[in-house]
């Protein structure tokens, strides 16, 4: 869990630490039924898998302590419950090829409990285990049919990089009598970039290792949007959004040995079944006048969030304390998702009726990072309203309001105004409010911004140029600025070059048929122009491709492909390419010179080298790992 | 052999063509290189300044001057990002293009002229100036492109460095808007206007060029057409004329269709669109365009240009040509205080398509 | 060695020392050596000579707008109370061009603030009065952070016994209050034409220059009463023409060096906005943006057009300083020349048409 989102945890942990002190200052006879909890939480505990001994003194906090130990217990979707199961079972029966099970989702939709449970059931269905043998299971409270990896529990001597590689090692042959599930939910610090690196390429090893038989790896990676330090980056990184496609890496996404199933947040009814029941069971801690209101209470948590474990926490917190005032909507502050956002912006609220009062929660809730990310959206969308059928003044209020805003933020010396949200999202709520569209109830689903998209190709076409300059300057010795080649020679020279290219053609199946070289070579001086064209080097496609459209896209996987650490070295390697290709053929380039270039190349391709070096030892014989690897980053020659 | 622009272009003060004011000065200039000032070009784009700039260093230097090499130079922020940035040199001289590192641009004039000005400094003191052949080594040119899209805190700290480093460092800016640049860079620089070549002085130019490439040219009104379309923008007018020339089999006809640049036509497109159809879905597909040419690096504050200039031609009445501008110019302000040209670029086509309602 | 290079060798030397005395640029050399040669700054030249004859100083504030003399008052000043020798160490002057952080406040200033005073030579006591301080000399001190101010403010006041600071600055809005009100102000006016065109007839002559008629009014019309930016202007132009012959400098090259848009293609554009023919005014803007003519130019002249101008009634110049106002301050902001001029003629025309 300490990769959860520091904003998540933290309030999580700090609901639990409100409950213990209030519970300090309550009267005596509460003390009873404390202890009396207490040893019940304890009793209970000691049965309930995957609960470690940390974790036990905090046990009377109800979550915990109302942590589904049946699969009939667990608040899950049957259909979802089934779906993993599908694909768990042939994993521990070693029929299936699939290696890593990926479990992503918002946090507290009982990713990892459904996996302990289903482990303990499908391996105590397959090994039966002498209980009293306990070989592997390092402490008492840890089940026997599921490994966790701990990250924070260093051992000395092991460096941060290596242990989830170091666990992984020493995993791999939990298989046969002594089969265990092994459950990556605490993930190592992935917010490094080479401790990341290491964790994604250990991953690869092992969707790669030629061991035929692994015991069933299963991360629950809790998916979440950070607060990003730098509020300018809007990039998809790790720094902003802590999914799957940014801690796992897109190699292992899309490796057909590893399944994903997503989670979402808990179903409303199964929720709110679930707190009425720990409602029943604890009505003895209830304060006095808190019982009568639990409906209230409850329905209100179940509104806005599908997050088990913070409803109960919150539930506890309100039954047992004397504060009277019922949950605000939602009981974490980051509950205000991108769909959400701008849901109740287009089409206002159901919960708060009152659209002045949204917008305030919603500015409040919503980060610097999402309140861009909300601005975009909210252009991409705006005319989605009432499909597209309103006056275009309204439309013009809604934009302009978006592009004062756009103003208001871009001091980048000063911090972002909140006014420059909260203006156009204003706005755009009254002026759509004021439209009154009848297929309010019935809308389409939101599109992306297509800001990343653009950015990515804006990307593309800068490598391309660079491209282009470093041909240009090698071979014809001119220098030609950015700007000039996005405006003029970025279509013209292709199109020119394209031209004597066919002229070149058809000029060598000319000379071909020519019999005398005299009028061979005068043909070949009088055209040396179009003959000094050269397919293989120069560029005749227009750069960055042919203008036509950006769309917008629904869905967001096809915009996850992390930048690559190369694209932004593009300009380094586009040069070193055309300044090797050209010390080969003419060989007027010294040694030292090369030797700087190559150094000036810089890490993350000789990181990924230096990694695959370390994999020597672990899987010598299997050679896919070099191909995949030499194929995500060109190599320089002589080095690998 | 490369594009013709690049072939037919002067190499020095002789040869230049257009504005003979400009060369006067220039070869004056030239006169006494040891006091050559710091410059500051300015004029539209495409006019020649470059051209200039490259033809005066080499009746200073010498044709070492067009020995071009390029380095890629990295630089860390103070938040601690790598950038990297295309240096353009010869012996004598350094290019640089700024303006591609956005906010950061303040760091890379400090940093690398800074160098430049201590390594000349050392140059200094090892080979007496007499022996190293005089003028040549006393200092070294930078030239910097686009200087009006520095910001104020790089201009600022260029002032400095001028000052500070006039003795072996020359300076020499190229710009096309003289109106951002700050009054202390003003004062301390010769300014120099450049002037775009108007429509005849194009048509020779042009002819020049299509006789030595043998293009057989109809009748001059194409070549008109052509000057016309360009604007001054003698780039573009070469290009244009070497893409249609290769186009025509090397004979241009006055019917031969003219080409213009991709971008310039889906502008183009879009203008017809936004006075014909005047509705949200229209805006919405223009907003795909807009991507589109902004995914092309197509700057924000030329597509509004293109697009505002269009559009005056396009709309018949003086009331909305009126409403036109006055909304360009307010958008064109907002792209540069703003940094989602998106938002601005559709803001204004909102905007237009609301004025013409009315 | 061949003679060829003895004989390059002695013309480098040669062209050497010729450029020195070329290149020094004329505000320098023509700066006022001593307080009497200060042009129209009576009341402050007055009051300084004052305190030369007692000796006594106090913390000075000289502002005003730029090439008033500000500048030029104060290192005439110190010349005349230390003399040449004195002054290097008893003189120290920052100018904007140096960094003026906090650190430097904290670092060269105190350190050379606390120094004691060295003993002058006997010779220097003779001819000057060679009072027991330092003087330092804060340039464009407006551009000062506010917190490197205030922490002057505490150096002022430590070391007065054996330092007087004088501040020099454009706005005397932009000194804190604590450091104002411890200097003795001195507001240096405007130089009316007369003094300043006296001024340049008198550089001129000195450099033997050539000029038409009506070329050094024009100069000083251009540089608004800026002393300093009249001269290096005339420098200028005086090397543009060094080459051509006769070395005549022209109203028309003046024009040029400063930027400023001839008169001919403002009365054309201007006409052609009172035609209200938006295609003409279109067309008249494209050309003067071809022509390269920056857009804050023309807005200014435009301005002074409209607003020197009497036969326009003060309603219209309202609404014309309005646009001009408006235009400028989105050429400012980084605006597009062509788009924002455009608006600018479009919209004046359009109060034309309103019959304003």
């Amino acid at each position: 869990m300490t990769v959860m989102k520091p904003r998540l945890k933290r309030s999580l942990s700090s609901l639990s630490s409100q409950i213990n002190e209030s519970r300090e200052s309550t009267s005596p006879r509460r003390s009873d039924v404390r202890v009396n909890k207490r040893s019940r939480a304890s009793n209970s505990s000691a049965a309930l898998p995957g609960c470690n001994t940390a974790r036990q003194a905090e046990n009377s906090e109800w979550h915990q302590k109302y942590q589904p130990q049946e699969l009939s217990d667990l608040v899950l979707h049957k259909r979802k419950l089934q779906d993993v199961r599908n694909i768990l079972e042939p994993m521990v029966s070693g029929e299936s090829s699939c290696r890593i099970l990926l479990l992503t989702g918002p946090a507290g939709c009982a990713k990892s409990t459904c996996i302990k449970l289903l482990a303990e059931e499908l391996i105590s269905n397959r090994v039966h285990k002498p209980s009293g043998l306990t070989l592997v299971s390092k402490t008492s409270q840890e089940s026997p049919y599921c490994i966790e990896y701990d990250g924070s529990n260093l051992p000395s001597g092991v460096s941060k990089t290596d242990h989830f590689d170091n666990f992984l090692t020493e995993a791999r042959y939990r298989t046969g009598p002594n089969l265990a599930v092994l459950l990556a939910e605490d993930l190592p610090n992935v917010f490094h970039q080479s401790t990341r690196t290491q964790f994604q390429q250990a991953l690869l090893r092992w969707l790669y290792s030629s061991q035929a038989q692994l015991p069933p790896l299963v991360i629950c990676l809790t998916e979440c949007e950070l607060q990003a330090l730098d509020s300018k980056n809007l990039g998809f990184s790790i720094d902003t959004h802590f999914i799957a496609e940014t801690v796992l890496g897109f190699d292992n996404l899309i490796h057909p040995r590893l399944q994903r199933i997503k989670f979402n947040p808990i179903n409303k009814t199964l929720l709110k079944k679930h707190l009425n029941d720990i409602c029943v069971q604890e009505r003895h801690a209830f304060i006095p006048g808190k019982w009568e209101h639990r409906n209230t209470f409850i329905s209100n948590a179940i509104q806005n969030c599908g997050d088990i474990r913070s409803s109960t926490s919150a539930l506890q917190l309100w039954a047992t304390t004397t504060g009277s005032s019922l949950p605000n909507n939602g009981t974490r502050e980051h509950s205000i998702s991108y769909f959400q956002g701008l849901g109740r912006i287009m089409y206002g609220s159901k919960e708060i009726c009152d659209d002045n009062q949204m917008i305030n929660q919603l500015v409040l809730s919503s980060s610097a990072n999402l309140g861009e990310t909300l601005k975009l959206g909210l252009l991409e969308n705006y005319a989605a309203y009432n499909k597209q059928k309103f006056p275009v003044s309204y439309a013009m209020d809604i934009l302009d309001a978006l592009s004062l805003g756009d103003t208001m933020s871009s001091d980048s010396s000063m911090q972002d105004l909140q006014e420059a949200l909260e203006y156009p999202l204003r706005v755009a709520r009254r002026k759509l409010s004021e439209l009154n569209g009848e297929q309010s109830l019935s809308h389409s689903k939101p599109n992306f911004p297509r800001e990343s998209k653009v950015r990515k190709l804006c990307k593309l076409f800068v490598s391309d140029v660079d491209n282009y300059s470093y041909i240009t300057m090698q071979k014809y010795n001119s220098w030609h600025t950015f700007r000039n080649i996005a405006l003029h020679f970025g279509f013209f020279a292709p199109l020119i070059r394209k031209h004597r290219n066919y002229k070149k053609k058809a000029l060598n199946h000319h000379l071909n048929s020519l019999g005398s070289p005299s009028e061979r070579c005068a043909i070949i001086e009088a055209n040396a122009s179009i003959l000094a064209v050269d397919e293989e080097q120069d560029v005749l496609k227009r750069i960055g491709g042919d203008l036509s459209l950006v769309n917008a896209t629904q869905d967001f996987e096809s915009k996850e492909k992390e930048d690559e650490p190369a694209a932004s070295n593009s300009k380094t390697l586009a040069f070193l390419r055309l300044y090797n290709k050209n010390s080969v053929s003419e060989g007027i380039m010294d040694g030292d010179e090369n030797d700087d270039m190559s150094d000036e190349i810089s890490d993350p391709i000789v990181h990924s080298e230096d990694g695959d070096d370390d994999s020597l030892d672990f899987s010598d014989e299997d050679d896919t790992i070099y191909d995949i690897l030499a194929s995500q980053s060109p190599r320089k020659p002589g080095r690998a | 052999m490369s594009l013709w622009v690049d072939k037919y272009r002067p190499k020095s003060l002789e040869t230049l063509s257009h504005t003979s004011r400009l060369t006067n000065l220039l070869q004056s200039l030239a006169v006494e290189p040891r006091d050559l000032p710091h410059l500051l070009f300015y004029g539209p784009n495409g006019a020649g300044k470059k051209t200039r700039c490259m033809s005066l260093l080499q009746s200073i230097f010498g044709s070492g001057i067009y020995k071009l090499k390029i380095d890629v130079r990295q630089f860390t922020t103070p938040s601690n990002r790598k950038l990297e940035l295309n240096v353009v040199s010869s012996p004598y001289h350094l290019e640089i293009t700024p303006s591609d590192m956005g906010n950061n641009d303040r760091i890379v004039i400090q940093e690398l002229l800074k160098e430049v000005a201590q390594m000349e400094q050392v140059d200094f003191q090892t080979g007496s100036v007499a022996e190293s052949g005089g003028l040549a080594h006393r200092y070294k040119c930078v030239i910097i492109n686009e200087a009006d899209s520095l910001t104020r805190d790089a201009q600022a700290a260029l002032r400095r460095t001028m000052e500070k480093y006039s003795r072996n460092i020359r300076f020499i800016l190229l710009c096309e808007s003289m109106s951002s640049m700050i009054a202390p860079i003003k004062s301390r620089c010769l300014l120099v206007r450049t002037p775009a070549p108007n429509t005849l002085e194009t048509i020779e130019i042009l002819s020049k060029v299509a006789k030595s490439e043998r293009v057989s040219v109809e009748d001059e009104s194409i070549l008109k057409l052509i000057s016309e379309s360009c604007d001054g923008n003698l780039r573009k007018a070469i290009l244009t004329l070497e893409s249609m020339a290769l186009n025509n089999e090397m004979a241009l006809k006055t019917t031969s269709p003219l080409i213009r640049p991709d971008w310039v036509v889906v502008i183009l497109k879009m203008t017809n669109r936004i006075v014909k159809d005047r509705s949200v879905s229209s805006i919405v597909e223009c907003r795909s365009t807009l991507y589109d040419l902004l995914a092309h690096c197509i700057p924000a504050k030329v597509i509004i240009q293109e697009l505002a200039f269009a559009l005056m031609k396009e709309v018949r009445s003086d009331e909305h040509r009126l409403g036109v501008i006055t909304w360009a110019s307010v958008f064109d302000e907002r792209l540069c205080l703003g940094n989602k040209p998106i938002y601005h670029l559709e803001g204004f086509i909102a905007r237009v398509m609301c004025e013409l309602d009315a | 060695m061949s003679d060829g290079f003895f004989a390059k060798r002695q013309k480098v030397t040669h062209a050497q020392s010729l450029s020195i005395e070329d290149s020094k640029p004329w505000v320098e050399k023509y700066r006022p050596k001593k307080l009497e040669d200060v042009t129209a700054q009576d009341h402050a030249v007055t009051v300084l000579r004052k305190t030369l004859k007692s000796a006594n100083l106090p913390h000075m504030l000289f502002y005003g707008p730029p090439g008033t003399g500000k500048t030029s008052t104060i290192l005439a000043l110190t010349k005349e109370l230390y003399g040449p020798n004195l002054t290097k160490s008893r003189v120290l002057e920052l100018n904007a061009s140096d960094e003026r952080g906090i650190a430097i406040v904290r670092d060269k200033i105190k350190s050379f603030a606390r120094l004691t005073v060295s003993k002058p030579s006997a010779s220097d006591l003779e001819n000057y009065p060679c009072p027991p301080y330092k003087i330092i000399i804060l340039d464009e001190a407006d551009s000062m952070t506010s917190d490197a101010q205030s922490a002057l403010r505490r150096t002022m006041e430590n070391y007065s016994n054996v330092t007087r600071f004088c501040l020099i600055c454009n706005y005397v809005t932009r000194i804190i209050d604590p450091l104002a009100s411890r200097c003795s102000k001195f507001r240096f006016k405007p130089l009316d034409s007369s003094n300043a065109i006296s001024r340049l007839k008198y550089v001129a002559s000195q450099e033997s220059l050539k000029f038409d008629d009506g070329v050094l009014e024009k100069v000083l019309d251009i540089s608004q009463g800026d002393l300093r930016r009249a001269i290096m202007l005339l420098q200028s132009s005086s090397k543009l023409v060094k080459h051509l012959d006769p070395p005549l400098i022209t109203s028309l090259a003046v024009d040029e060096l400063a930027g400023t848009v001839p008169n001919e293609l403002i009365d054309t554009l201007t006409t052609k906005i009172a035609s209200m023919d938006f295609n003409d005014i279109m067309s008249c803007v494209a050309s003067l943006e071809r022509s390269g003519w920056s857009g804050a130019a023309v807005t200014n002249q435009l301005h002074e057009y409209y607003i020197n101008n009497d036969q326009f009634a003060t309603r219209f110049k309202n609404a014309v300083s309005w646009i001009i106002f408006d235009s400028d301050s989105k050429l400012t902001n980084g605006g597009n020349e062509h788009i924002q001029l455009a608006n600018l003629a479009i919209r004046v025309a359009n109060l034309y048409r309103k019959g304003m």
